[in-house]
């Protein structure tokens, strides 16, 4: 680990303003994430801003970005109105990392790309050129089915999807002000070279909290994944659905994918063909998969995802 | 001498084996199946379970001292290249580096040591690496067993090819029995490199004072890690100590000293203090050793009426940068008409492969079983029963039948019969391994200290090490039936190289080999004790006996506390060491035997598998203490179950660095994935020694993996020839991909 200058921050404004001022400094929350980065030097920031000061403040209809990821899964709020949101958060990780994990940490994870985490490589995320994953005989098992520009990272949140699915927004902060945005508009598909994550945040951002509305959609919810380990494993692909039906035809519906792009991924044209007509689990599956771009290790992460889409979509109420 | 009738053999069946023998004096009289012992057979719990589990017992990992400085090696990115500069200014200015060397060899795998550093804190050592100027001319590597198979891969190290071992063809009675055969079978099998991954790293701490040397190390060999340190810095061996109290895992990978130790007590004896270097994970990953992996060609045939006739195994394994070591081991346990082998190693641009757990073995039976299975399908006749009438074993004859009814083998039924997307299905499979108790060999007898106070206090000492199997308390169940106390009574202290010799944890023959030493040596003071006890009293030394914490047979009743007061002096003190004693005996069989039975399911739809239960059955020669005998059953069972879904070691294949040199990229199983596991420690009466003490690390290790993939092909009709069996194997297998 490369020394750094630590900050802790006795609220949110003030941090913003820190890391206006700092620039490249990094945030450190649970520190799930950062610390296993900083200690294989792939970061190596100079100054570190800490939040674990920071009060957290009960806004009702609002997740702290500081609240854990057990908070929200003990939540009963959460899981009558929002069961993708419950799911996604009480099947995360482990118990010990759910208890310091947070919801901000959680949407603002790092790719878990072997690529990227090893020092002894470089691609564009890190400034250099090119994917290694990209190569024919790389290790791409675990990477994206449907592909960016530069990057085939699999997005791994488990929040993001479920969050988008039930419509959710986060309140960003900064020291110009505060900015609300659908969850999906936090991440970007092909960020500037060098930038090592794909987030829309801007220097000095932070996402304060997420927004949930209780809608017919988001209580209608569901979060599935499929991961080979199920003691502390990343998914190989998650789905989270939700959808309103109405005198047995849909007329809103969401399916957002996690671990098969670079950043979350919605399948809008899907959902859209979806309205109006009765709910058809196996065809949206399909449909969901029909633009899927393997590599030559992760084919299977196709045939699992289309699975995870029909059981996901067969789990709601139609 | 004495003589004794000897019955050996197990109660639920099997013919007896009926012998005399005649043991010099100052033999305790051996066990066999007529024996009633008070102690051993009976579960204790670790004596060391409350230190362990409150963070007191002392690991090397653990270990700090005053002013002790921390080593570490910059390690090459590539798997091939040429070192053509090494420049370490930069690093050397660093305030607080105290040490610094510069190997300027050929790299031959990813994480070879470019230079050394030894500094004042790990963070000024972090930081000082990263000053470190190499220049690499990288060169094309070879890291798999079908690029270095192939004779125009990039050469490993000097040698003229990268296959290396004896290149024989089956001999004709193997054709001939594949031509009188009904049917023949040819398949592919292969497994994957699993690393070791102890969870207490490889290393040591290095501390001199003046000429004399005390390292802490972590390893399973204490005696040889300092034969090997002595050499390493030729420096006389009486002046080193060795140190391993406790540690954290071994597996067959921490045999001796290696390089960074001896870096380390160099760069302490440079410095004049005390050095620590233990492994990082990753280090832990790529250079302290892994299972190698393997390709093994099988052909077997079989006569329609299940007769078995020919096997035939033309295997691979690739050992990294090692020349030996790499290959997968066949020794059938059935009974082929004409069975041939011929195994070679594989040499990459990797780290080198070290023993793990049953060498070979996983691998050898995870083909073999498998191929008995297909034979058996072939045929038309149930696995277990075409096993039964090919194993000639009489202790597996028994646990086939133990087995079977335990996992209900009666439940298993045609592939895919099962409703739904989710198969159940029932496999098994057998192991084997040595009977391997070595009290030592005629020029280094292994010895024990037994000392009693005049309070009643027992020590025992030995200077082995306890891999983490529960020697200390296994040593303090024997001594404590030879004295009629418990175990709790006994304090054992393992692990210092200044006690008398003891083995290395290796071949499952630590427990086998010191038995019959600690049994002479406690037997020895329990003699000296009640000699004294009947010079006291005018009773007849030779009807006395110790039992239930007293002394039985005398005029007088008496405690063993009381009897302790008696000796003259004080003290019962039997320091035996290098004493070539009488420890052989006739053995019931010269190997230990097992049989494991597994039930898994799997989800069709998306390829995973699950194992519900494990049923394994061991034989362990005579069971010291049936808890911690379990406790290595489940151990080897959860190795198993994670080898065979889950464990990869995953090398990048432009450059031979590892990718997943992590504990969370590298998967093994967690508690999640465990199944229901009942281990039936199966209690022989062996003999070889008076104590009779079989192997039990490493055959439990033996059979899972065959179980598990038999199990799966049982379930989904389709069989997996690869290890780990992971959820793309099984959506190809189905043709779903």
């Amino acid at each position: 680990m490369k020394g750094f200058s630590y900050y802790t921050c006795a609220d949110l404004s003030s941090a913003t303003r820190a890391l206006q001022e700092l620039k490249g400094a990094a945030v450190k929350a649970g520190g799930t994430d950062l610390m296993d980065l900083l200690k294989e030097r792939r970061l190596e920031p100079t100054d570190v801003v800490s939040l674990h000061a920071v009060k957290q403040v009960a806004v009702k209809g609002e997740l702290s970005a500081l609240a854990t990821l057990q908070d929200v899964a003990d939540s009963a709020w959460v899981k009558e109105n929002f069961p993708a949101v419950h799911t996604a958060a009480a099947e995360a990780a482990t118990p010990q990392i759910r208890n310091v994990g947070t919801v901000g940490g959680n949407l603002c994870q790092h790719s878990r790309c072997v690529y990227f985490r090893n020092r002894n490589f470089d691609c564009h995320a890190t400034g250099g050129e090119g994917c290694p994953a990209l190569d024919e005989n790389a290790f791409h098992r675990y990477h994206a089915i449907f592909r960016g520009t530069h990057c085939v990272s699999a997005h791994t949140s488990n929040l993001a999807p479920a969050l988008m699915a039930v419509g959710a927004q986060a309140h960003c902060l900064h020291p110009d002000g505060e900015r609300t945005l659908d969850i999906g508009l936090l991440y970007d598909l092909n960020p500037a070279q060098g930038k090592p994550n794909h987030l829309t945040l801007r220097p000095g951002e932070l996402i304060r909290a997420v927004q949930l509305k209780p809608t017919p959609l988001a209580r209608n919810s569901i979060y599935v994944e499929f991961r080979e380990r199920q003691s502390f494993d990343f998914a190989v692909a998650s789905v989270a659905a939700a959808v309103h039906v109405e005198g047995g035809k849909v007329r809103q519906a969401r399916i957002v994918c996690g671990a098969v792009a670079p950043i979350p991924y919605r399948a809008r044209a899907v959902e859209d063909a979806m309205i109006g007509k009765a709910l058809d689990p196996a065809k949206a599956a399909a449909a969901v998969v029909a633009d899927a771009q393997p590599l030559a290790g992760n084919q299977f992460k196709v045939v699992i995802l289309k699975r995870l889409v029909q059981r996901a979509l067969e789990g709601l109420k139609a | 001498m004495s003589e004794y009738e000897l019955n050996l053999g197990f109660r639920e069946g099997g013919k007896p084996l009926r012998e005399t023998v005649n043991l010099s004096d100052g033999t305790p009289p051996p066990w066999d199946l007529d024996t009633k012992l008070a102690v051993v057979g009976k579960d204790h719990p670790r004596l060391d379970a409350i230190d362990k589990v409150t963070g007191r017992a002392a690991y090397s990992y653990d270990r700090r001292f005053p002013n002790m400085i921390f080593a570490k090696m910059l390690r090459s990115p590539y798997g091939h290249a040429r070192v053509k500069s090494v420049n370490l200014d930069r690093a050397k200015a660093v305030p607080g580096v105290l040490f610094a060397e510069a190997y300027q060899r050929p790299v031959n795998y990813a994480g070879q040591e470019v230079a050394g550093l030894a500094a004042t804190s790990e963070e000024v050592l972090d930081d000082a690496l990263q000053l470190i100027e190499v220049e690499y001319e990288v060169l094309p590597c070879s890291t798999t067993v079908d690029q270095s198979l192939n004779a125009n891969s990039p050469r490993v190290g000097r040698a003229p090819s990268n296959v290396t071992g004896p290149d024989r063809a089956a001999p004709d009675r193997v054709a001939r029995a594949h031509a009188d055969a009904d049917v023949v079978i040819e398949k592919e099998y292969r497994t994957q490199v699993q690393t070791h991954s102890c969870l207490e790293t490889h290393g040591s701490v290095s501390v001199w004072d003046g000429d004399e040397l005390t390292v802490y190390a972590s390893t399973q060999a204490t005696f040889a890690f300092r034969f090997t340190m002595a050499r390493s810095l030729r420096h006389p061996a009486a002046k080193i100590q060795v140190v391993t109290e406790h540690m954290g895992g071994g597996f067959g990978s921490k045999f001796g000293c290696d390089g960074w130790d001896v870096f380390a007590a160099r760069a302490a004896r440079e410095t004049g203090r005390p050095c620590r270097y233990l492994l990082d994970r990753r280090e832990e990953h790529m250079i302290a050793g892994n299972r190698p992996d393997s390709l093994q060609k099988c052909k077997f045939s079989v006569k329609k009426d299940g007769t078995l006739m020919g096997a035939e195994v033309e295997s691979y394994g690739t050992s990294g940068t090692s020349a030996r070591g790499g290959n997968a081991r066949n020794p059938s346990v059935y009974r082929f008409r004409a069975q041939f082998a011929n195994s070679r190693t594989v040499m990459t641009h990797a780290g080198r492969g070290r023993a793990f757990r049953a060498p070979g073995h996983p691998q050898g039976f995870f083909a073999l079983e498998g191929m008995m299975d297909e034979l058996a399908e072939a045929i038309g006749m149930d696995p277990l029963a075409f096993r039964m009438k090919n194993d000639g074993h009489p202790v597996r004859a028994e646990q086939y039948k133990i087995g079977a009814k335990e996992i209900g083998w009666n439940r298993r039924k045609k592939s895919g019969s099962d409703k739904g997307p989710i198969k159940r299905g029932f496999g098994m499979a057998s192991a084997r391994w040595g009977h391997n108790a070595r009290p030592g060999s005629p020029g280094a007898m292994h010895g024990a200290h037994v000392r009693i106070d005049e309070n009643g206090d027992v020590l025992v000492a030995n200077g082995c090490q306890d891999i983490g199997t529960g020697t200390r308390t296994l040593i303090a169940a024997l001594a404590a039936e030879e004295l009629g106390l418990t175990p709790s009574q006994i304090t054992v202290r393992l692990g210092f190289t200044k006690d008398p010799l003891g083995p290395p944890s290796g071949g499952s023959q630590t427990a086998p080999s010191i038995a019959p030493v600690i049994r002479r040596a406690a037997y020895k003071a329990k003699q000296d004790l009640l000699a004294a006890v009947a010079q006291r009293t005018g009773d007849d030394a030779s009807a006395l006996d110790l039992r239930g914490g007293k002394v039985v047979g005398g005029k007088r009743a008496l405690t063993f506390a009381d009897a302790c007061r008696m000796v003259p002096g004080g003290v019962v003190d039997v320091n035996m060491s290098g004493e070539v004693a009488d420890y052989r005996l006739p053995q019931y069989t010269n190997e230990v035997a097992g049989v494991q039975f597994a039930e898994v399911e799997v989800d069709t739809e998306t390829g995973l598998v699950r194992v519900v239960k494990v049923v394994a059955v061991q034989d362990c020669g005579v069971v010291v203490n049936p808890l911690l005998a379990r406790s290595q059953i489940n151990g080897a069972v959860i190795q198993g179950v994670s080898y065979a879904l889950y464990e990869n070691r995953v090398l990048d294949r432009n450059t031979g660095d590892m990718l997943n040199a992590n504990l969370l990229d590298y998967k093994i199983a967690g508690a999640m994935d465990m199944p229901e596991i009942v281990s039936i420690a199966h209690t022989v009466f062996n003999g070889k020694t008076t104590a009779g003490v079989s192997s039990l690390g490493e055959p439990p290790a033996v059979a899972t993996p065959g179980a598990i993939a038999n199990a799966v092909a049982n379930a989904i009709g389709a069989r997996i020839r690869s290890l780990p069996i992971t959820p793309d194997k099984v959506l190809a297998a189905l043709g779903s991909l």
